[in-house]
């Protein structure tokens, strides 16, 4: 007895062992032709080709490889072959699925295997090049991350034909599940953000850093529109798998011969789809018409007067135009009223509730905002901190906080003066536009003319400010809003003045540069030693001469450097560290015409030491590279040879 | 005594009524995406904005009033070709669907009906769905422009309009061809769209490497790629006449194969039918440019092309590869006993590329600089 189980089940892991062998050598073609060869022709590809590839064929062998293992549960005479197997349900689900994983990623791990021996082997011709590829351990990391991706893929799209009764509707609803469900999310927290000037984005701000909740939610439906992204986040992903795989296994296990999603029970998988699909439609039916209409009105800036009617009409015209294709869909062709009338209830008493939210400005929201006096500390978080090349490990995003009263008192002048009543932004009932009118009713009131632009009136961005402020009694908030942080702002001039740790921090933002005109000059100290002056501190002062040379470039990299490097640290650590440092830059903003007289002028002192700030002495050196190459193109010049030979 | 009530057999009226009904929920869906493309977003955007966007400068003036359109309608019209091409996929496999099926095809040969009939019945139904869809579009954007007061701009408009008529049908009957030739729908669609690929970006690339491609107005490019057309037709000027004549012919060849079709090939894998390896050397030529010119990119840049070595190892190897791909993904299994069969195709592929490249350097002038 035990001889004949034994026989069965080694039969029915033959069996599904026995697949053509197509499904091998037409994956090992494709990556060889587009991974292997561009790394014999000694381009230096192959680690920037392979994980697109890579994802690229996995993906669509996903597909393949679950209709040509799982695709005979949707044909009766198949599956009773297969269920009447003398091997259990468990062991042909396990083998099955191996059988299919090990066709999925055994190609991708042979011609992996295959350029990381050819990688070692072959000689790097252009090492400049080469040392900023990622090293062969780093790209096995990642490709790691990437099956592990993968195998939620390939398990979400078997659940999915395990639904269905049919493989062209698992297909659609696998396809409609990862378009819909994004959009879903992006579209509405989006529009919500666009509505209430001040609310922070989540799906925005959570892409810069996400937590594991929201890269569960990613993926969850969408493992096709993520695979090349959330590349750290292995344990939750893997997680998910396991769990997406033992859904499948309840599924295959529960799954009847003659099983039919839409017969006698509720087709839940399609109301889900139809659900999600006709809310979405909707509001992309309002972002259409309301930017049609904003697009079309001839304005260098957002409209100031506009209605919400186009918005409205947009979504009243998604809405019919999404119910009926759904229901189309559904019906195979036909319209079917009653179905139609649940579908429209179900899914239009949500969306008024949140439209009706949004447009009545959700009680105040965007102008509920602490008084002065109330306020106990306020954060403002630099999520655009400059990436430095030289210590990457720097560049992250910090939160700065300010706790002086003087401070806070100003901090509050400049976000209240946003609440003006003039703001067209606050006007209710609010659109799509809301926001965009609250960005430019702040920007315009920064009339600015570059020095050396031409004549026409320039509008610097402006990028928006997330504040996070807490009050005396407890209560915290957190904003995003377009602030009038520019040098004719009085408020925002004195807190530069009054806060050198402030003024530090805006240098650290990558916009800085667009907001206000610096200048910077260079200092040697009596610390610095002859080596250092002869080396690169008189080389740079000398530069700074040199027309050709981009000198304030180079300055505004070196103060971000600095100030990322000291924004963690005190006002004594600041002027210890310019005690004892060999060079000092003096930084100074530039003030438009009568906004201040040049002592007005809010300014700064900082460091140049290359010993103790990361990463400074490789930028110095590259710099000094730059600037003797453009001397000698000079020379070179001078003397009638050609530049570069 | 019975008495027998005379039957009237079912005639071309009645396979046009069956088809039409078929696809009338869907004709209608299409008629509200081209209201919505068309003058509802005329409404939304006013006539003022209108008014005053049409006045101001835009660099590609002159280029809009040759193909008669205007900053406003030239991205409508846009938008109404991509509506287009879709409803050309879905009408079309609505119109057809029951074709592949084997009871229904069975049901269908047992009437007492020839099969000009059921073929001109359903051309006919899909011909009326498209012309109600342009027709209520039209009578909508005139009434738009009639309350404005601007009916100049759609009768200057209606040239562009009819153009794009006139390619959707063309496309529609380049469809009729692979809905009439196939087993099955899946395999109707992807055919349909691989020899559109295949023969635009084949011809692009023989273009390019003998350097004859000075722009996109050589007609043999979109010869056998007809949903470009939709498209092209808004940036330079298309002849109606050759639509027309191009609509003739694909009608007449798609009709040729309807009634040439035997039952039997209802579900059947196009890999498996008899005239598929006559459209395989286009897919061998594809496979074949494009990797040839891509290892050319890798290997040989800096040489000419079709002097460039390499170029014909990669012209071989993507051409067996074509061969192969289209043979695995058209359902059909590769076999040792017939890969002689397989090779064929290869060498027509290849005697193709040698033929169009040799006629391409004979007939056209070289470029003056590389477009």
């Amino acid at each position: 007895m035990h001889n004949l189980h034994a026989k069965a089940n080694r039969m029915a892991a033959s069996l599904t062992w026995r697949k053509p062998a197509a499904l091998w050598f037409l994956p090992l073609i494709f990556l060889f032709i587009f991974t292997t060869l561009p790394l014999l022709s000694e381009r230096g590809l192959w680690p920037f080709t392979t994980h697109f590839f890579n994802g690229l064929l996995l993906m669509v062998m996903s597909l393949v490889l679950v209709h040509q293992f799982f695709g005979f549960v949707h044909r009766l005479d198949r599956t009773d072959f297969y269920f009447s197997l003398p091997s259990s349900r468990t062991k042909l689900f396990a083998w099955l699925n191996l059988s299919a994983l090990a066709h999925l990623a055994g190609p991708s791990l042979v011609i992996m295997g295959l350029n990381t021996i050819l990688a070692r082997l072959m000689p790097h011709t252009e090492s400049g090049w080469y040392a900023y590829t990622p090293s062969p351990t780093s790209i096995w990391i990642s490709y790691a991350g990437l099956l592990i991706r993968i195998f939620y893929f390939f398990f979400l799209l078997e659940v999915c034909y395990l639904i269905t009764e049919k493989a062209l509707t698992a297909l659609g609803f696998f396809v409609m599940l990862n378009i819909i469900w994004p959009l879903m999310l992006f579209s509405f927290s989006d529009a919500t953000s666009q509505f209430l000037p001040g609310f922070i984005n989540p799906l925005v701000t959570a892409l810069e850093e996400p937590s594991s909740l929201l890269v569960v939610i990613f993926q969850l439906f969408s493992p096709a529109i993520f695979t090349g992204g959330l590349a750290h986040y292995h344990l939750p992903l893997a997680l998910m798998t396991l769990g997406m795989a033992s859904l499948a296994f309840c599924l295959f296990r529960a799954r009847q011969a003659g099983y039919s999603s839409g017969e006698g029970s509720v087709n839940w998988p399609f109301l889900l789809i139809q659900w999600m699909g006709v809310i979405t439609l909707s509001l992309l039916g309002g972002y259409g018409a309301h930017y049609l209409r904003v697009w079309t009105t001839d304005s260098e800036f957002t409209p100031v007067n506009l209605s919400p009617a186009p918005f409205l009409i947009g979504t009243g015209l998604g809405f019919l135009l999404s119910l009926w294709t759904f229901n189309l869909i559904g019906n195979k062709g036909k319209i079917r009223w009653r179905s139609m009338v649940a579908a429209a209830l179900t899914a239009a008493l949500p969306y008024v509730v949140w439209l009706c939210i949004v447009m009545t400005g959700a009680g105040g929201f965007s102008t509920r905002l602490p008084e002065a006096g109330s306020l106990k500390r306020a954060g403002i978080y630099y999520s655009g901190a400059y990436y430095s090349l030289f210590s990457p490990e720097d560049s992250r995003p910090f939160l700065f906080e300010l706790t002086e009263e003087e401070d806070l008192a100003l901090l509050a002048r400049i976000y209240r003066s946003v609440l003006s009543p003039d703001n067209p932004g606050l006007d209710l009932p609010r659109t799509l536009s809301s926001k965009g009118q609250s960005r430019d009713f702040v920007r315009l009131k920064n009339p600015f003319i570059p020095p050396y632009g031409g004549n026409e009136i320039y509008y610097p961005h402006l990028p928006e400010t997330h504040l996070i402020l807490e009050t005396k009694d407890g209560r915290s908030c957190e904003r995003s809003l377009t602030l009038p942080l520019y040098a004719n702002n009085p408020d925002y001039l004195q807190l530069l003045r009054q806060n050198d740790r402030f003024f530090m921090a805006e240098l650290s933002d990558y916009a800085a540069v667009d907001k206000f005109h610096v200048t910077f000059s260079l200092e040697a100290t009596p610390c610095a030693s002859a080596a250092d002056k002869e080396t690169w501190i008189h080389p740079l002062m000398a530069a700074n001469e040199e027309e050709d040379y981009p000198f304030e470039s180079l300055m505004q990299d070196m103060t971000r450097y600095i100030v990322i490097s000291l924004r963690e640290q005190g006002d004594r650590a600041l002027a210890g560290l310019a005690a004892g440092a060999p060079c000092l830059i003096h930084v100074s903003l530039e003030l438009p015409p009568g906004a201040g007289t040049f002592e007005d002028k809010p300014a700064i002192t900082l460091p140049i030491d290359p010993e103790r700030v990361p990463g400074l002495r490789e930028l110095i050196d590259q710099a000094l590279e730059i600037y003797e190459m453009i001397t000698m193109d000079q020379r070179d010049l001078a003397e009638g040879r050609p530049a570069f030979d | 005594m019975m008495t027998a009530i005379p039957q009237s057999a079912p005639g071309l009226g009645w396979v046009f009524g069956k088809s039409f009904q078929r696809m009338r929920s869907l004709m209608l869906l299409f008629s509200f995406l081209f209201l919505l493309a068309m003058p509802i977003a005329l409404l939304i955007i006013g006539r003022d904005n209108y008014l005053t966007l049409v006045s101001s400068y835009n660099f590609l003036e002159p280029a809009f009033g040759e193909q008669s359109l205007n900053q406003v309608l030239w991205p409508l019209h846009i938008i109404l070709a991509l509506i287009s091409l879709a409803a050309v996929a879905v009408l079309a496999s609505t119109g057809f669907r029951t074709f592949y099926l084997q009871n229904a095809v069975d049901r269908e040969s047992s009437m007492p009906l020839g099969s000009s009939r059921l073929f001109l019945g359903r051309a006919l139904a899909l011909l009326a769905a498209f012309l109600f869809i342009f027709a209520v579009n039209a009578a909508a954007t005139l009434a738009v422009f009639a309350g404005w007061g601007k009916i100049a701009h759609f009768l200057t408009y209606s040239a562009a309009y009819l153009k794009l008529f006139a390619a959707t049908l063309e496309l529609l009957a380049f469809c009729l061809v692979f809905l009439a030739l196939s087993g099955t729908l899946f395999d109707a669609i992807l055919t349909c769209l691989g020899i559109q690929f295949a023969w635009a970006s084949s011809v692009l690339h023989i273009l390019g490497m003998t350097n004859r491609l000075t722009d996109l107005e050589t007609d043999i490019l979109w010869l056998l790629s007809p949903a470009a057309r939709l498209f092209i037709s808004t940036f330079r000027p298309l002849s109606v006449w050759q639509s027309l004549i191009m609509i003739v012919f694909w009608t007449i060849v798609a009709w040729f194969f309807y009634k040439k079709r035997p039952a039997e090939y209802a579900g059947v894998r196009n890999g498996q039918l008899p005239w598929y390896p006559a459209l395989q050397p286009f897919f061998v030529l594809w496979g074949g440019t494009l990797l040839g010119s891509f290892v050319h990119g890798l290997f040989a840049e800096e040489q000419s092309v079709l002097s460039s070595p390499v170029f014909y190892m990669g012209l071989a190897a993507g051409a067996l590869l074509g061969q192969v791909v289209s043979t695995v993904v058209s359902g059909k299994q590769l076999r040792k006993t017939k890969m002689t069969k397989e090779i064929l195709p290869v060498l027509a592929g290849l005697t193709l590329f040698a033929l169009m490249t040799g006629l391409v350097c004979l007939c056209m002038a070289p470029a003056a600089q590389p477009w």
